[in-house]
Order: structure tokens, then C-alpha cells, then sequence
């Protein structure tokens, strides 16, 4: 220390009695309180509310907070289509059929996109179509995720043939490209939004079962658990109040990427007929109805496919930037 | 020996599941005789079918028959095309193979330059760049990209065919035919690997010996190649193999699209028809691509890394 004046009370205290130990949260002080002011900076910014912390630092990373942005933005259009969007998307006028967009010489101005081959705005399927999207991906995720967090935890606690089974299950899940699993189950099982969410979420859970079983095996061993199981608490509540807390960082990256993979599935499974039932309005479908008229109007798979990248991308910049905010590898 | 005993093991088990799991699609989720016959077939043939295909038999002894002329490569006939299903799924196999190792290859060639130049330039304009697109080409669906490249080199451009595949028009033909299908086909694993690359090389680059490799005042391109690279390769051959699984759904994607004849091409109008032998089959093919494909990857960390390789 360059100076002898003592910065902060800290300092201060240990200036006046070097005997008092160094540690701030020690109670040396048997009836005052300790005030933030006594503590150092890195303790101050634990204690702080974790969510403003998290948006700090959201905020440092423009990449994620683009993409936060956009999928606010996503959000908002989804709640508010009917309002926002210019058109009905089921609207069709066959005088508009297979239009350009605005910006082109022959394009309609009531058209900002263009329309597809039944004369249908395609702006406003866009921002219909989000609805569904976001829908799918979120029930599709958090089913997935219930499944495979609840199937982690038990095989990372308990062990045993559990365990094992459940691992040659993941394995075989890796083994084949889930695109052609799904496609196929949707075959045999038929198409429609609740088989597609289960057919998402199949495809999911094996990647938080791997995670949280990983993470429940690390986290058994730690004292606190060791403690709890010697207090005699209930495996329940050691799973539930003690596991469980310490697997969310990892189950909210996988969440983000698992968001990106289900909006891509629910896309792909649409635009090869055997996703969403072609009479609603989703970016996959839109796509496959683009396919057919791309000699007409070249415009058509443009925008839609577009949608699917930002969102994808979106998502996927968010499970990013999660993985360095936690600082979990997963 | 044991490590490997154990593999080979793991990927029978895995082949094995999948086995299981095309018969349980075959006879237990789906019905094959009404597939065959339709809905509103009677019940008489219904029963004829039911009895000639061996389904009036319990469900025990169908799935030890199945399970036995599987192993020998006997999946039965295809329900559309009544050829053989083993020898249908390997003639698809290698066109699927014309456009899938040109694909891997090129997504090798373009993902290890561009991951290092990127990780060693890290944070200059080159490095921004290749992040970037990157970025876009793992989120961008294959099927759009393949829709937009019909859209804008066949028919805006005209510069190239817009499918099918054609070998009776001379080497440059069939060479324009399947040049677009590789390319859209090698995006996305170009793009998972390149960003891979680039992130092991920078985990590697702040080892102790490389440090030690700059201090004793080795050249750069050195430094870069037998000191960084060569250890950065290590976890990236595996991700090579994982690719596979994304190769063949891009295939199936790709195929469908571009109009090319190919195992792809072939898995998806075989779940769409329902042609559940030909599925049962192809199921069994890609667990056997895998595992074979995953045992190489272990079997190449003994080539490259010498520390496995003398344990």
C-alpha cells in the first residue's frame, strides 16, 4: 500500500487492529450488523439480484442481446397478429396470385412481401405463422425437458441398472438422425400439432437425460448432499431441493439450443408434409408450398426461410451466450 | 484390446436395439397388412395377407424369425417395388456415396484452414467473417438453402441443372448435376466443424507447449501446425464421425429436393409409402454406418495422439 490513508472501512478496520481477522463475513462484530459497505466487491455482486446481473452482462454481449431483442420482437408478433399483421392469412385472391414483392416493378404495394400461389399475403402468414413456432418449440422443449431431466435425475442419483439402461438408450437415440426418426413416426402415427410436439420432444430428451444425469452424479458427492443424506432427508427432497437447484444453469443452455433444434424440426417435418397439417399457416409449410410455384414467383421461399434462419440463429446465439454466462460446459 | 473389445461390443448392442426397434415399427406401431391392402379391404383378405406373411404367428416367434434373417442381411422384399430390400438399400447407398464423400470432403477441406485462420487471427476482420457465416450455415436449413440455390442458379441464372441425376451425357454433366446437391449437403457440417476447429485450436493455442514451443523460438507456421493443429485434431476427428448422423438427414433433405437418386431419396418415400421393409432395413444400415464409423474415430485417436497409443 502505497499510502497509509485507509479507501474503504475495510481497510480501515484492519488498519486500526491488525489483529482482526481479514475475513469480512467472519462475525466479529457480536451485535452490529455487516453493511454492504463492509463487504468487497465480488461478495456485493453475489448477493446482488442474479437476474440483474444476468442482464448486465446480457447487455455486454451485443450478439445475445440482438438476439434477445429479436425474440422479444418474435414474441410480440406472435401475441399480436391479428393486430400487426396487414392481411388475413387465409385471405385469398386469385387477381393477387404468385406476387412479387413491393419493392419490385411488378409488385403491389398492399403486398409488402409478395403472395403466394393462392394469392395469400405472405408478410402475414409470416407473422401468423410464429404463433405455431413458438408454440411447438416451447411445449415440445419443456416436455422434453420434463421427461429428461425427471429420467437424468433419478439415473445420476440412484444409479444401478437404471443407469445403464437408460445410457444404451441416449446411445441408440445418437445413433440415428432424428430428422429420420421423426419423420417416420409421424408416418405411422399421423400428422397433427400434438403428435409433432411428442415427436420434438423424442428427440430432445436424451440430450438433458445425458446433462442432468452427469451433473446429479457430481453433484451426489458434494458435502451438502452427503450432509442431507446423514440428516436422513428423504431421496425426494435431496433430489428436489438439492440436485435439481444446482442442474438449472445446465438445463436452461440446453433449452435455448433445444429451441433452435425444435423450431428447425417443426420446419423440416412441415416442408416434407408430415409435420403441421398444410392448412395452417408455419414457415415449413409455407416453404412447401413455395417449392411448388418457385418458377413463378422466385420470391415466395425467400422470406419464410429467412424467419426460420434469424429465429434459429437467435436461439442458438442465446444457448451461446448462456454457456459462457453459466460457465458449464454441456 | 479390451477398450476396443468393449466398443466393438457397445456398437453390437446399439445395432441390436436397432433391429428391435424396426420390427416393433414394422408389426407392433404399424399394421403391415392393412398398409398392403388398404382400409376398406375385407376381412377375408385381410386374413389371407395376415396368414401369408407369417403374422397370424405370436409375436415371439415373428420377432426371432425377423431378428434372424435380419442378421443375415435378409429384410424381405419391398412392399412398392417387390426388389429386395438389402440389395435396393446398397445400390442407393452408393449414389447416395457420390454425393456425400465429395461433401465430407469439402466440408474438411474448407472447415480445418478456415477454423485455424480464424482461431490464430482471432478478432480481426477474417476471424469476424468466417464466425459469421458459420453462424448463418448451422442455422439456415438445408431445405430452404437447397430451394434457394434451385431458385437462383437454374432458373434466375440458368448456369446450372436444377436436379436429377444424369450419366449418359459425358463426365461434365453428371459433374453439374451433383454439384449443388454436394455443396448445399457439405453447409452445415462445414459449418458445426469449422466453428469446432476454431475453438479447439484456441483451447490448445494456451497450452503450456505452445508457450514453451514460442520460447524456444520455433517459427510460426510451425507453432501452428505441429504443435497446435496436430492437437486440435484430436477431439475433431470424433466430431467428423458424429457428423454422420447430420449427413445422413442432410442427405435425406438434399436427395428429396434435388431429385437424386439416393439412400436419402429412398428413406423418404419409403416412410411416406409406408414400405416398411425397405424402413426396417435402412434403420439397420444407419446403425451399422455409425457404429463402424465411431469405432474409426477411436481406432484414428491411436494415430494421432501417442499417449492412447502406448497405454
Amino acid at each position: 500500500m502505497a499510502t497509509d490513508i485507509p479507501r474503504s472501512d475495510t481497510e480501515k478496520r484492519n488498519a486500526q487492529d491488525p489483529r482482526q481477522p481479514m475475513d469480512p463475513l467472519a462475525p466479529e462484530q457480536p451485535t452490529g450488523q455487516i453493511t454492504d459497505s463492509e463487504v468487497p466487491e465480488q461478495i456485493i455482486a453475489v448477493r446482488r439480484n442474479p437476474w440483474k446481473v444476468a442482464l448486465k452482462e446480457l447487455y455486454a454481449s451485443k450478439a445475445a442481446l440482438i438476439s434477445a431483442g429479436f425474440i422479444l420482437l418474435l414474441i410480440m408478433l406472435a401475441l399480436f397478429a391479428d393486430v400487426i399483421a396487414p392481411h388475413d392469412p387465409q385471405a385469398m385472391s386469385l387477381i393477387d396470385r404468385m406476387l412479387p414483392p413491393a419493392w419490385n416493378a411488378e409488385g403491389d404495394m398492399r403486398y409488402l412481401l409478395g403472395t403466394d400461389g393462392q394469392g395469400r399475403d405472405i408478410l402475414s402468414r409470416i407473422i401468423h405463422a410464429s404463433q405455431m413456432t413458438l408454440m411447438v418449440g416451447l411445449a415440445s422443449v419443456v416436455l422434453g425437458g420434463i421427461v429428461g431431466v425427471t429420467l437424468g435425475l433419478l439415473a445420476g442419483y440412484f444409479g444401478g441398472w437404471l443407469d445403464a439402461i437408460l445410457m444404451r438408450f441416449t446411445d441408440l437415440q445418437l445413433a440415428f438422425p432424428s430428422l429420420l426418426l421423426g419423420l417416420l413416426v409421424m408416418a405411422i402415427i399421423g400428422t397433427g400439432v400434438l403428435e409433432l410436439v411428442c415427436v420434438i420432444a423424442l428427440a430432445q430428451w436424451a440430450f438433458y437425460a445425458r446433462v442432468v444425469r452427469s451433473e446429479a452424479i457430481k453433484t451426489r458427492e458434494l458435502e451438502f448432499v452427503q450432509g442431507a443424506i446423514a440428516l436422513g432427508a428423504s431421496n425426494t427432497r435431496i433430489l428436489l431441493q438439492h440436485i435439481l437447484p444446482n442442474c438449472v444453469a445446465s438445463m436452461l443452455i440446453i433449452a435455448s439450443f433445444s429451441l433452435a433444434m425444435a423450431i428447425y424440426y417443426e420446419a423440416a417435418l412441415s416442408f416434407f408434409g408430415l409435420g403441421i397439417p398444410p392448412a395452417i399457416p408455419t414457415w415449413g409449410n409455407m416453404l412447401a408450398g413455395a417449392r411448388d410455384i418457385m418458377l413463378a414467383n422466385f420470391w415466395a421461399p425467400v422470406f419464410p426461410g429467412i424467419a426460420i434462419t434469424l429465429t434459429v440463429l437467435a436461439f442458438n446465439l442465446l444457448g451461446d451466450w448462456a454457456r459462457d454466462f453459466f460457465d458449464v460446459r454441456v | 484390446m479390451y477398450y476396443l473389445l468393449n466398443r466393438i461390443a457397445q456398437g453390437l448392442v446399439v445395432i441390436f436395439f436397432a433391429l428391435t426397434l424396426g420390427f416393433l415399427l414394422v408389426f407392433v406401431i404399424g399394421d403391415p397388412v392393412l398398409m398392403r391392402v388398404g382400409e376398406d379391404a375385407s376381412q377375408e383378405m385381410i386374413d389371407r395377407y395376415r396368414q401369408m406373411m407369417g403374422l397370424d404367428r405370436p409375436i415371439i416367434v415373428q420377432y426371432v424369425d425377423f431378428m434372424t434373417r435380419a442378421v443375415q442381411g435378409d429384410f424381405g422384399l419391398s412392399y412398392r417395388s417387390q426388389q429386395d430390400v438389402l440389395s435396393l438399400l446398397l445400390e442407393r447407398l452408393s449414389r447416395s456415396a457420390e454425393l456425400a464423400i465429395p461433401a465430407i470432403i469439402l466440408a474438411l477441406v474448407v472447415s480445418i484452414p478456415v477454423g485455424v485462420l480464424s482461431a490464430i487471427k482471432r478478432n480481426t476482420w477474417i476471424d469476424y467473417v468466417a464466425r459469421v457465416l458459420a453462424l448463418i450455415g448451422q442455422a439456415a436449413p438445408q431445405f430452404w438453402v437447397a430451394i434457394m440455390a434451385i431458385v437462383i442458379f437454374a432458373v434466375a441464372l440458368g448456369w446450372m441443372p436444377s436436379s436429377g441425376r444424369v450419366t449418359d451425357q459425358g463426365f461434365w454433366t453428371y459433374v453439374a448435376h451433383m454439384a449443388m446437391p454436394t455443396f448445399v449437403l457439405a453447409l452445415t457440417p462445414m459449418a458445426y466443424l469449422t466453428r469446432m476447429m476454431r475453438s479447439t485450436v484456441l483451447e490448445v493455442i494456451n497450452e503450456d507447449y505452445v508457450r514453451t514451443a514460442r520460447a524456444k523460438g520455433l517459427a510460426e507456421h510451425r507453432i501452428i501446425y505441429y504443435h497446435a493443429v496436430r492437437n486440435a485434431l484430436v477431439p475433431y476427428v470424433t466430431l467428423t464421425a458424429l457428423q454422420v448422423g447430420n449427413v445422413i438427414a442432410g442427405s435425406m433433405v438434399v436427395e428429396s429436393v434435388f431429385s437424386w437418386p439416393g439412400l436419402g431419396r429412398l428413406f423418404m418415400n419409403s416412410i411416406r409409402q409406408l414400405d416398411i421393409p425397405v424402413v426396417a432395413g435402412g434403420l439397420a444400415l444407419v446403425a451399422v454406418i455409425y457404429v463402424v464409423l465411431n469405432l474409426l474415430a477411436d481406432l484414428s485417436y491411436t494415430l494421432l495422439d501417442p499417449r492412447v497409443r502406448n497405454k
